[in-house]
C-alpha cells in the first residue's frame, strides 16, 4: 500500500475514519438486533398462520364427521332409518353435502349392504380387510382412514369410518376442498401453504399434480419431525433452495399444515433493512470520502506547491523559487519556502561550478590529441573513449564498448602487449612504446601507450592513454633515409670533387704527354728503335686517360652529349664487338624489340654500359654459360611504382642483360654500385665497371633494377625514358676522315703546355694560330684581328676572365662568331661558368689531334 | 494529481461492502447433480405401479444421496406422469432425453413402452424397465433393459403348475386391454403352453378397465364356461374387484393371478375372496435376506405401506443396475455397454444376470393367499 504512507492519503484516512466509523459501528448494532428481532416476527406471523389453517382444515373435517355420526345414529337397530330408507338417507345427504364421493353402510362382517351412489358390483363385497374398517373395530369409535387417490374421481380422498354394534358405516369424502383453504393464503412472491397426510403423502399443494401422484415429502426433516408431533418454524432445504418452513399439525387426521417460503423472500424486509443500512455507510462513507478530499486540499494546496517546487529542483530546474501564498497559507509554510529558496541559490552556485569543471574536464577529455581508453578491469571490456580514440581507431562510441583488448591488437603482439601493460600496472614501465594497435578496417598503426589504474565509484578501470607515433615513426624513418642519401650524395659529391680534380689536372698532364707524344710519333721515322717505347708511353696515357673518363662517369660529372638514338641500333651495331669480348664457351642471344625504341642518349655512354654489364656477366660465368640480351618497351604506372619502388610514370625503354652464372648473395647486391667494390682478383677488376653504369643510368634520368640468385644467375634491367624526337642522322660523324685546314683559329688556354701543343698541331695541320693566355687577352687579339679569325678555341677556366665570359662579349661584337671550349673540368664547372653544354660544341682534355682537328672541320663545315 | 489516496479509499469501500454482504451470499457451488428420468402411470387407474416403482426409486437415490452420491455428485429424480396414455408418454420421455438425463427408469407397463421405444432406441439414452415383461420386448438388442422376466417363461412356469401341480384342465383368462402389450403377451403365452396338454381347455375374456360397465356381469360370462380356474391378468384393484364378483357366485372355481396384481392393495380391496389366489412373481416378497429386511423396514418407514414388486424392482434398477454402471461412466452413451459389462448385478434377494440383449434371468416363485397374507407355496 504505497499510497497509505502519504500525508494526503494519512489525512484522508484519518477524516474518513473519523467521520465513518461511528456510524458503522451503530449501522451495525442496529442491524443485529433489528434483523434478529424482525425474523423472529415473522417465524411467529409464518407458525400463526400453519397453525390457522389447520383450524381450518379441523372446522373442514367436522363437516362430514358430524353428518356421519348424524346417519350413524339413524341407522341399526337403534335408529330411526332402516330398509329400503337407508338408501334414500344415504342419497339425500350425498346430495345435500358434496364433499362426499360415496358412503355405504356394512354389515357386521364387513360386507356391503347399503351404497349411495349405487353400484351393483359392490353389494356384498368383503370390505373387513379394509384398513381403516380394522383399525374402527378395534378403537371402537370414528376413525379417519388413509387419503389416497380416488380411482373413480381421480381425486384425493379419505374415509372416515363410524363403527357401531350392528353396523358401520364408511363414508369416502372428497379431499378437493383443501385445496381451495391453502389457495386463499396469500404469502411471498413464492411462498405457499400445503397439506401432507400422516405418511407424508402430499394431499393439497399448489401444483396439483404433486397431489395426484401422490408425491411423498416425509423424507424433509421439517415434515418427519411434524409427523412426530414437533410443531414450529424451521429453515430446511428443498431442491437447492434455502426455505422458512412453519408446520401444524390437524389434530383429528395427524395430517400436517406447512407453509413455507424461500428464506430471501420471508427475509426479505430485513434485508431491505440491512441495504438501507449498508447503502447508509455507503453515501456517508462517499460524503466523507468528498468532505475530506475537500478539507484535505485545503490543507495540502500550498504544500504540493511545495512539491512541485522541490521535484523541479530534482528535475534540475534552479530557475524558478518556491512561491507559497494564497489565504490563510502557515507561517511554517512560508519560512520553509524562504530557506529552500536559499538553498536552491546555494546549489545553483555549486551545479555551475561542478558543470563548468565538468565541461573543461571533459572538452580536455575529448580534444586531447591521445586517445584514451577506458576498460573496465572486472569484465576487461572497454568503459568509455574520447573521440580521438575513436577516430584513430575508426569505431563508434556504442561499438567500441563492447569491445575488449584482443580485439584492438593483433593477435600475435596480443601477449607480449598484455606483458607491458602489466609492468605499468606494477610501476615497471611508464610508457609501453611502439605498441601495434588495429583499426576497425583491419589496418594497423603504432602508438606509445601510458596505462594507469583509475577509480571511479566503486569501480576499478584501467586508463590507457594512446599516442599515435605513425607519422613520426615515418618521419623518422623518412629522415634517415634522407641522411642515408645526404651521406650517399656527400660521399659521391666528394668522389666527385676529387676525380673532378685529378680529372683536370690529369687530363692537362695526359694532353701534353699524349699531344706531344703523338707529334713525335708523327714525326718519327717508322723504323727509328725508339718508336716502340714511344708507343708504350702513348698506351699507357690512353689508359690514364679511360680511367679518368671512368671516374668522372661514376661521379655523373661528365659532359654528355645526348642525341635521339635507337637503342635497338646501339646494341645491334655492338653485337660483333661484345661476341668478340665474351669469348667462345659464352652463348649469347639477342631478343630486341620490333618496336624502334627511341632514347636521348649518349650513345658512347650506352654503349659503355652494355660493354660492362656484358663482361661482367661473362665474368660470372667462368665455365661458359648463356647470356640473353633484350629490349622492350615498357609503361611504368602507379602501380608499377609501388611494385618497383621506384621510378616516374611514364613510357621507357629497357634493356635486359640475362645471365646463368654464379649470381649474387644479397649482401653483394647491396654493393655493387659502390665505387672499387670487386669481387674479382686483385688486378683484375677496375671496381668502377658498375659505378660506372649507375651513374651513367641516372645521368639518363633512368633506373637500374638487378635480380639476381646465388647459383642461378643475374638478370640487370636499364629503364630509360622513350623519347618522341626524330633521330638525327647527320650527326654521325665519319671518325675515320681526318683533315686540315687554312682558317685562322684564336687559342685561349692558360696553361702553357697545353697551348703550345694546340698551336703546333694546328699548325702542323695548315690552321693559322693567335694565342691568348686569358679571356682578356682573348678579347683583345679579336678585336685586333676580328675580321681574319674564323674560329676561336677557348678553355672554359681561364684566369682573369673565363672563356665564356670572353666569347660573350665577342658575341655582342660579331652574333656570328664560333667557338669550341675545351675542358678536363667537370660539367658543372662548366655550367658554372655559364656554358650551356647542349648547345655548345665542346672538347674534352685531354685531347688527342685527331679529336682536335675532327672537332674543328666539324664546326667549321657547318658555316 | 495523485490518486492513490482515492483508490485506496475505494478499495477500503469495496472491501467493506463485501465483508457486510457476506452473510447474504447464500450456499456455495457444488459438483453438479446427476440427472435420472423416471417414467410411469403415476394417476390413472394403473397408478399403483407408477406411485410404488417411483418411491422405490426415490428410496434408492436418497440412500445413494445420502452416501455422498456418484463420486461426489448427487442424483436428482426428475419424474414425469405418462398418464398410461401414448401422447403422453412420448411427450414424458422427450421431455426427459431434452432434460438431458443420463438413463430413464421405466415405464412400469409394457403398453406404453411399446410407445416410446422407438424414441429411447433412436436416443443414445438407456432405459430400464422395472416391471415391463411383454414377450414383445424379449431378445432385442436395443437401448432398452427389462428387469421382469418375459412373459414367455412365466406363462410355461404357471401353466406347468396349473396343469401338474393344481390338476387345471380347463382355464378361462379374464385380462385388462388397458394394457395389452402385457396381458395378451402374457395370456397367449399362457395358453401356448397350457393348451400343450391335450386334455386342456382355455378360454379368455377381455375387459377394459375403467370402461368396464360390470364386474359382476364379467364374472359371470367366465363361470358360464365353467372353467376349473379363472386366471385373471389385471392390476390389483380390478383383480380384487373381480374376485369379489367370482365369489358371489361360486366358491368352487380356482382363482389365478398374473404378477401385476400382486400388492398389497388385492389384499384390502379382494378381503375374503381373495383367499386362495395363486400368483406367480419373479420377486420374492417372502424373502429372508438381510438386504431385502432392511429395504423393506425402510421402505415402510418412509412410505407408510409396506413395498410390492414394483418398488421392490424399481429400488434394483436403480440402486443394483444404474448406480452400479454411473460409477463406471457418467456419460449416458456409455451406460447400457457398462451395465452390459457388469452382466451380474446384487438384487434385494439374490443376484440376477442382465444377458446381451439387455433380458434378465430370475428365479420364479408361486405364491397364494392365506389368513389375508401372502404365503409361498414354491
Amino acid at each position: 500500500m504505497k499510497g497509505i504512507n502519504t500525508l494526503r492519503a494519512r489525512l484522508t484516512m484519518s477524516f474518513i475514519l473519523i467521520a465513518v466509523l461511528p456510524l458503522l459501528i451503530v449501522g451495525l448494532l442496529a442491524l443485529v438486533f433489528l434483523t434478529s428481532k424482525m425474523k423472529q416476527d415473522i417465524e411467529q406471523k409464518n407458525l400463526q398462520l400453519a397453525k390457522s389453517i389447520s383450524g381450518e382444515v379441523e372446522r373442514f373435517l367436522d363437516q362430514p364427521f358430524n353428518v356421519l355420526t348424524h346417519l350413524s345414529d339413524s341407522f341399526g337397530d337403534h335408529g330411526y332409518v332402516s330398509g329400503k330408507n337407508i338408501d334414500e338417507s344415504l342419497r339425500s345427504h350425498i346430495r345435500a353435502h358434496k364433499y362426499f364421493n360415496l358412503i355405504m353402510v356394512l354389515d357386521r362382517s364387513g360386507r356391503v349392504i347399503n351404497i349411495f351412489p349405487f353400484d351393483r358390483d359392490l353389494i356384498g363385497i368383503d370390505m373387513s380387510k379394509q384398513h381403516y374398517y380394522k383399525k374402527a373395530l378395534e378403537l371402537n369409535m370414528p376413525f379417519w382412514g388413509r387419503s389416497s387417490i380416488s380411482v373413480s374421481t381421480g381425486r384425493p380422498a379419505t374415509t372416515v369410518v363410524f363403527p357401531s354394534e350392528d353396523h358401520t358405516v364408511v363414508g369416502y369424502l372428497d379431499l378437493i376442498s383443501l385445496r381451495s383453504i391453502i389457495d386463499r393464503i396469500k404469502l411471498s412472491k413464492s411462498g405457499y401453504a400445503a397439506i401432507v397426510d400422516d405418511r407424508g403423502t402430499i394431499i393439497a399443494h399448489k401444483n396439483w399434480d404433486l397431489v395426484t401422484e401422490q408425491k411423498n415429502i416425509k423424507n424433509l426433516g421439517i415434515i418427519s419431525r411434524a409427523l412426530e408431533g414437533v410443531e414450529g418454524t424451521f429453515e430446511y432445504e428443498f431442491h437447492g433452495v434455502d426455505k422458512l418452513g412453519s408446520v401444524a399439525i390437524v389434530p383429528q387426521t395427524g395430517w400436517v399444515v406447512i407453509v413455507n417460503e424461500p428464506v430471501a423472500e420471508a427475509f426479505a424486509p430485513v434485508n431491505d433493512i440491512k441495504n438501507l443500512i449498508f447503502a447508509g455507510i455507503f453515501v456517508s462513507l462517499l460524503i466523507a470520502i468528498a468532505v475530506s478530499f475537500i478539507s484535505v486540499n485545503r490543507i495540502l494546496m500550498p504544500i504540493r506547491g511545495l512539491e512541485q517546487g522541490i521535484r523541479n529542483i530534482s528535475d534540475g530546474d534552479y530557475g524558478r523559487y518556491l512561491q507559497v501564498e494564497g489565504h490563510g497559507v502557515y507561517e511554517e509554510l512560508k519560512n520553509l519556502s524562504h530557506y529552500f529558496n536559499v538553498m536552491i541559490d546555494d546549489i545553483k552556485r555549486r551545479e555551475n561550478a561542478i558543470a563548468e569543471s565538468e565541461n573543461r574536464l571533459r572538452s580536455i577529455y575529448e580534444q586531447v590529441n591521445d586517445g584514451i581508453l577506458l576498460a573496465d578491469m572486472k569484465t576487461m571490456k572497454f568503459f568509455d573513449s574520447n573521440s580521438k580514440m575513436r577516430e584513430m581507431l575508426g569505431y563508434s562510441k556504442e561499438e567500441i564498448s563492447g569491445l575488449g583488448i584482443g580485439d584492438i591488437h593483433p593477435q600475435e603482439s596480443l601477449d607480449a602487449i598484455i606483458e607491458k601493460f602489466e609492468k605499468q600496472a606494477r610501476g615497471e614501465l611508464s610508457v609501453a612504446e611502439n605498441v601495434p594497435v588495429l583499426r576497425r578496417d583491419g589496418s594497423v598503426f603504432f602508438a606509445d601507450i601510458s596505462s594507469s589504474p583509475v577509480v571511479i565509484g566503486d569501480n576499478k578501470y584501467m586508463a590507457g592513454v594512446f599516442r599515435d607515433i605513425t607519422a613520426s615513426k615515418e618521419a623518422e624513418e623518412e629522415r634517415l633515409k634522407l641522411e642515408a642519401q645526404l651521406r650517399h650524395s656527400q660521399r659521391l659529391e666528394a668522389v666527385g670533387k676529387l676525380a673532378g680534380g685529378v680529372a683536370h689536372d690529369f687530363n692537362n698532364i695526359l694532353t701534353a704527354i699524349i699531344g706531344y707524344g703523338n707529334v713525335m710519333l708523327m714525326k718519327m721515322e717508322m723504323n727509328d728503335p725508339q718508336r716502340s717505347y714511344l708507343e708504350n708511353i702513348l698506351s699507357a696515357a690512353e689508359k690514364a686517360a679511360t680511367l679518368t673518363h671512368a671516374l668522372l662517369a661514376y661521379s655523373r660529372k661528365q659532359v654528355l652529349q645526348p642525341q635521339p638514338t635507337d637503342l635497338n641500333r646501339i646494341i645491334q651495331d655492338m653485337e660483333r664487338l661484345l661476341r668478340r669480348l665474351i669469348g667462345e664457351d659464352v652463348k649469347m642471344e639477342m631478343k630486341l624489340s620490333g618496336e624502334k625504341l627511341v632514347v636521348v642518349a649518349d650513345t658512347g655512354q650506352i654503349e659503355q654500359v652494355l660493354m660492362n654489364l656484358v663482361m661482367n656477366s661473362r665474368d660470372s660465368m667462368p665455365d661458359g654459360g648463356d647470356i640473353t640480351v633484350s629490349t622492350r618497351h615498357v609503361k611504368i604506372t602507379n602501380n608499377d611504382i609501388l611494385q618497383l619502388g621506384f621510378g616516374k610514370i611514364g613510357e621507357y625503354a629497357v634493356l635486359t642483360v640475362n645471365d646463368n652464372g654464379t649470381g649474387m648473395d644479397e649482401l653483394t647486391r647491396g654493393k655493387i654500385f659502390e665505387p672499387f667494390f670487386t669481387t674479382k682478383e686483385v688486378g683484375k677488376g677496375t671496381g668502377l665497371g658498375l659505378s660506372m653504369v649507375y651513374g651513367i643510368v641516372k645521368q639518363h634520368n633512368g633506373y637500374l633494377k638487378v635480380d639476381s640468385v646465388l647459383g642461378e644467375g643475374t638478370t640487370f634491367d636499364i629503364y630509360i625514358p622513350l623519347s618522341s624526337a626524330d633521330i638525327d642522322e647527320k650527326s654521325t660523324v665519319d671518325k675515320d676522315k681526318v683533315t686540315g685546314g687554312s682558317e685562322t683559329i684564336l687559342v685561349g688556354e692558360d696553361n702553357e703546355t697545353v697551348s703550345n701543343f694546340i698551336r703546333e698541331v694546328l699548325e702542323e695541320f695548315g690552321y693559322k694560330v693567335l694565342l691568348a693566355q686569358n679571356g682578356n687577352e682573348v678579347i683583345e687579339l679579336y678585336t685586333k684581328n676580328g675580321n681574319d679569325i674564323d674560329l676561336l678555341l677557348l678553355d672554359v677556366v681561364m684566369p682573369v676572365k673565363s672563356g665564356k665570359a670572353a666569347f660573350d662579349e665577342i658575341k655582342m661584337v660579331n652574333s656570328d662568331a664560333k667557338a669550341i671550349f675545351m675542358s678536363g673540368y667537370t660539367a658543372d664547372l662548366i655550367q658554372l661558368k655559364g656554358v650551356d653544354d647542349s648547345n655548345i660544341d665542346f672538347i674534352y682534355k685531354p685531347l688527342t689531334p685527331v679529336e682536335l682537328l675532327e672537332k674543328i672541320r666539324e664546326v667549321m663545315a657547318r658555316k | 494529481m495523485n490518486k492513490g489516496p482515492i483508490k485506496t479509499c475505494f478499495v477500503i469501500i469495496l472491501i467493506l461492502v463485501s465483508v457486510l454482504s457476506i452473510a447474504q451470499i447464500q450456499g456455495c457451488s457444488d459438483k453438479g447433480p446427476i440427472k435420472v428420468g423416471f417414467v410411469a402411470g403415476l394417476t390413472g387407474r394403473h397408478y399403483n405401479l407408477g406411485i410404488s416403482g417411483r418411491d422405490g426409486v426415490m428410496l434408492a437415490i436418497e440412500e445413494i444421496n445420502r452416501a455422498g452420491g456418484v463420486n461426489g455428485h448427487s442424483l436428482e429424480l426428475i419424474t414425469k406422469d405418462d398418464k398410461q396414455e401414448p401422447d403422453a408418454a412420448k411427450r414424458a420421455v422427450r421431455e426427459l432425453l431434452s432434460e438431458n438425463v443420463v438413463a430413464i427408469i421405466g415405464h412400469m407397463t409394457s403398453s406404453m413402452q411399446k410407445e416410446t421405444l422407438p424414441i429411447i432406441n433412436e436416443s443414445d439414452i438407456v432405459m430400464i424397465s422395472p416391471t415391463v415383461s411383454s414377450s414383445y420386448f424379449e431378445g432385442r438388442d436395443d437401448n432398452f433393459i427389462m428387469l421382469h422376466p418375459s412373459t414367455k417363461v412365466s406363462g410355461k412356469i404357471f401353466s406347468d403348475y396349473a396343469y401338474k401341480a393344481m390338476g387345471l384342465k380347463k382355464i378361462t383368462a379374464v385380462y385388462d386391454l388397458s394394457n395389452r402389450t402385457y396381458t395378451e403377451s402374457w395370456v397367449n403365452n399362457f395358453r401356448d403352453s397350457f393348451l400343450l396338454s391335450e386334455d386342456t381347455i382355455f378360454n379368455s375374456i377381455a375387459f377394459t378397465s375403467g370402461e368396464q360397465r360390470s364386474f359382476l356381469d364379467l364374472a359371470k360370462q367366465a363361470l358360464k364356461q365353467e372353467p376349473d380356474a379363472i386366471v385373471v391378468v389385471a392390476n390389483a384393484l380390478d383383480t380384487a374387484i373381480i374376485s369379489q364378483q367370482v365369489r358371489k357366485i361360486s366358491n368352487k372355481v380356482k382363482i389365478m393371478s398374473a404378477e401385476w396384481a400382486f400388492t398389497g392393495d388385492i389384499l384390502e380391496q379382494g378381503g375374503s375372496a381373495v383367499e386362495g389366489v395363486v400368483f406367480i412373481q419373479k420377486v420374492n416378497l417372502l424373502s429372508d435376506s438381510p438386504r431385502f429386511a432392511s429395504f423393506s423396514k425402510i421402505y415402510e418407514e418412509r412410505y407408510g405401506n409396506p413395498p410390492d414388486f414394483a418398488s421392490f424392482l424399481a429400488y434394483e434398477a436403480m440402486k443394483s443396475v444404474l448406480f452400479e454402471a454411473l460409477k463406471i461412466t457418467r456419460y449416458k452413451s456409455e451406460i447400457k455397454g457398462a451395465i452390459l459389462n457388469i452382466r451380474k448385478f446384487k438384487g434385494l434377494d439374490s443376484d440376477f444376470e442382465i444377458d446381451g440383449n439387455g433380458d434378465v434371468l430370475r428365479e420364479h416363485y408361486i405364491f397364494t393367499i392365506r389368513g389375508n397374507k401372502f404365503v409361498g407355496i414354491r
